[in-house]
């Protein structure tokens, strides 16, 4: 290589070093608590389709598993959003220290959006046709004090007392493992644990939605039980930059409506889901917040009622302190 | 220099250094009252759990489980290792195995035990005691390998019988490290007897009163169980050593 071309590409290197670091290009930076869940579609989509980018911001993932981690950092404002943080985890935490998650957009979940469901052991799909034949069988549900309570009072709802089954809470990432060793015969699980069970023939959907059904009373009913948080420094201290935040989440819910079929492209590099069930993984009712009909915001009083009801949420709430419109 | 009235007290210096610290982070607001409160509020808490609260329910559920792993352990471990021991060629034979597993973490064990047992005390009861069967039997093994030439010789040359030589001679050797063993195997058990609580289907014991506490957020609470577990385990620690000291008076080399 000639000297001349050598001064002349490092002069464009220099060149594009100082476009790099020029203040006119800096993003705004925002730290998103993510847990790798098929909730958390409409951040990896904002990202893998370029909104935030649009919006000059540069948001910073970090990785958190469930709940307890993502209010702790909440807290701590070691992040200012947490793409997926649980209704009833999120109200509670805020109980603790009030505005620590203010919820700008939630995912509902019914018989159409597949998350929570009631499943049953291929073996004993013909004697279990409804939850009541639950009676005397050995049970599972997604741990934590949320979704067990929830698992109790829907088949209380039902008529089955705590007693005449026997449930126990068990880590997500062993439903699969236990329904087909038989170790239970039924359970509360989670999506995609439910979807891989059936596509391996190993236990089948007895009933999904049931909190609509049977929670809130209705089943076309919005049940919204996990949603985007903000904190309350983030919305106050840099209110510019949580609206295009906002803006750029809304842009990919409304993408997520109307092309389905590609952003669920999204769940398999970003989630545990398995690159041959992501065609076939439920979607949930991605809304804004500021989208809200009454009925909805009805429906998310009555949900916290109930989480107050089963001492999840330890006393009752006016929910409409807990979330913001952008 | 300390007088040796104080000595019995020295341990209370860690434990006041450590209260020290915690109050000084709660009160100066390092760490949100949220996440840590006062050691005042998380006592309030445990005791209040303790005197006829589910925590001293939970306590004695997870006192039950591992004094059965430990037994389980101990009854399984002591007398193979004193035959693994016994010969070596036999013990090198199985050393990858007994290392192996030893290395393996046991909540990676779950799965397995899960599927073998299913969930109630049987899994958490069985993979803890498996963790500490492997822990108690190296050390057996080793005492009953490291056992003093001169004392086996003067077995032998007095004739005692080779199952005598075992019983009298190498089992009495080995007992220093059968204790270490078994120390180290009770708090084995404790730790993978509260992970199990925490992560295998469970409704009660410590673990599960930390987990259910930690997704309230009832920190104090949480606090507390921890605070409980780690007692439990200097409590069994404490005990397997005056254990050691009653039974090995005679071991000083």
């Amino acid at each position: 290589m000639k000297r001349r071309h050598v001064l002349s590409l490092i002069a464009a290197g220099g060149l594009l070093l100082a476009g790099a670091a020029s203040p006119a290009l800096a993003q705004d930076k925002v730290k998103v608590g993510v847990f790798p869940v098929s909730s958390s579609l409409p951040y990896f989509v904002a990202v893998g389709k370029g909104y935030f980018k649009e919006a000059n911001i540069e948001p910073e993932t970090i990785r958190l598993m469930g709940g307890p981690a993502n209010v702790a950092a909440l807290m701590t404002n070691q992040i200012d959003v947490s793409a997926v943080l649980v209704t009833l985890e999120g109200f509670n935490a805020n109980i603790k220290k009030p505005g620590v998650a203010m919820y700008i957009a939630m995912h509902s979940q019914t018989a159409v959006y597949k998350m929570e469901q009631f499943v049953v052991r291929t073996e004993l799909v013909d004697r279990v046709k409804s939850l009541k034949d639950f009676k005397g069988l050995k049970l599972m549900s997604a741990p934590g004090p949320a979704p067990l309570n929830m698992a109790k009072g829907i088949l209380a709802r039902i008529g089955l007392k705590d007693g005449e089954y026997s449930i126990d809470q068990l880590d997500m990432g062993q439903h699969v493992n236990a329904m087909k060793a038989g170790t239970f015969d039924g359970g509360f699980t989670l999506e995609p644990g439910a979807t891989i069970m059936e596509k391996m023939g190993v236990a089948k959907t007895l009933e999904a939605g049931v909190i609509s059904k049977y929670i809130l009373g209705d089943e076309k009913a919005d049940a919204f039980a996990a949603g985007c948080a903000f904190t309350t420094d983030f919305i106050e201290k840099r209110p510019d930059v949580a609206k295009r935040f906002a803006q750029a989440w809304a842009k990919a819910v409304d993408f997520i409506k109307t092309n389905p079929a590609e952003a669920r492209k999204y769940l398999a590099k970003n989630t545990m889901t398995p690159d041959d069930l992501v065609d076939s993984i439920p979607m949930l009712g991605y809304t804004m917040v500021k989208d809200f009909t009454p009925a909805q915001l009805g429906y998310l009083q009555k949900y916290s009622d109930f989480g107050t009801e089963v001492g999840v949420v330890p006393e009752k709430i006016d929910v409409k302190k807990f979330i913001k419109s952008f | 220099m300390i007088s040796k009235r104080l000595e019995p007290f020295l341990p209370m210096v860690g434990v006041l250094g450590l209260l020290a610290i915690w109050s000084l982070a709660t009160a100066s607001k390092w760490v949100d009252p949220v996440l840590l409160p006062s050691p005042i509020t998380t006592f309030q808490s445990f005791w209040k759990g303790m005197d006829g609260g589910p925590l001293g329910f939970d306590f004695v559920k997870t006192v039950y489980r591992t004094a059965m792993a430990t037994l389980f352990a101990a009854v399984i471990a002591i007398p193979l290792g004193i035959v693994l021991g016994s010969s070596e060629r036999l013990y090198r034979s199985l050393e990858f195995v007994i290392d192996f597993f030893r290395s393996t973490p046991a909540s990676a064990m779950f799965p397995l035990f899960l599927v073998l047992f299913g969930v109630g005390d049987e899994t958490k009861i069985s993979v803890a005691a498996f963790g500490a069967i492997l822990v108690i039997l190296f050390n057996v093994a080793y005492g009953v390998m490291n056992a003093r030439k001169t004392r086996l010789l003067a077995a032998k040359v007095m004739g005692a019988s080779r199952l005598r030589v075992l019983f009298d001679v190498m089992l009495l050797e080995s007992l220093p490290q059968t204790f270490v063993g078994l120390r180290n195997g009770v708090s084995l058990a404790l730790v993978i007897i509260v992970v199990a609580e925490m992560f295998i289907g469970s409704q009660d014991g410590l673990g599960h009163s930390v987990f259910e506490a930690q997704q309230l957020f009832d920190m104090p609470r949480m606090y507390a169980a921890i605070f409980a577990a780690g007692a439990l385990g200097y409590a069994l620690n404490l005990l397997f050593l005056v254990a050691e000291r009653s039974f090995v008076h005679w071991g000083g080399k």
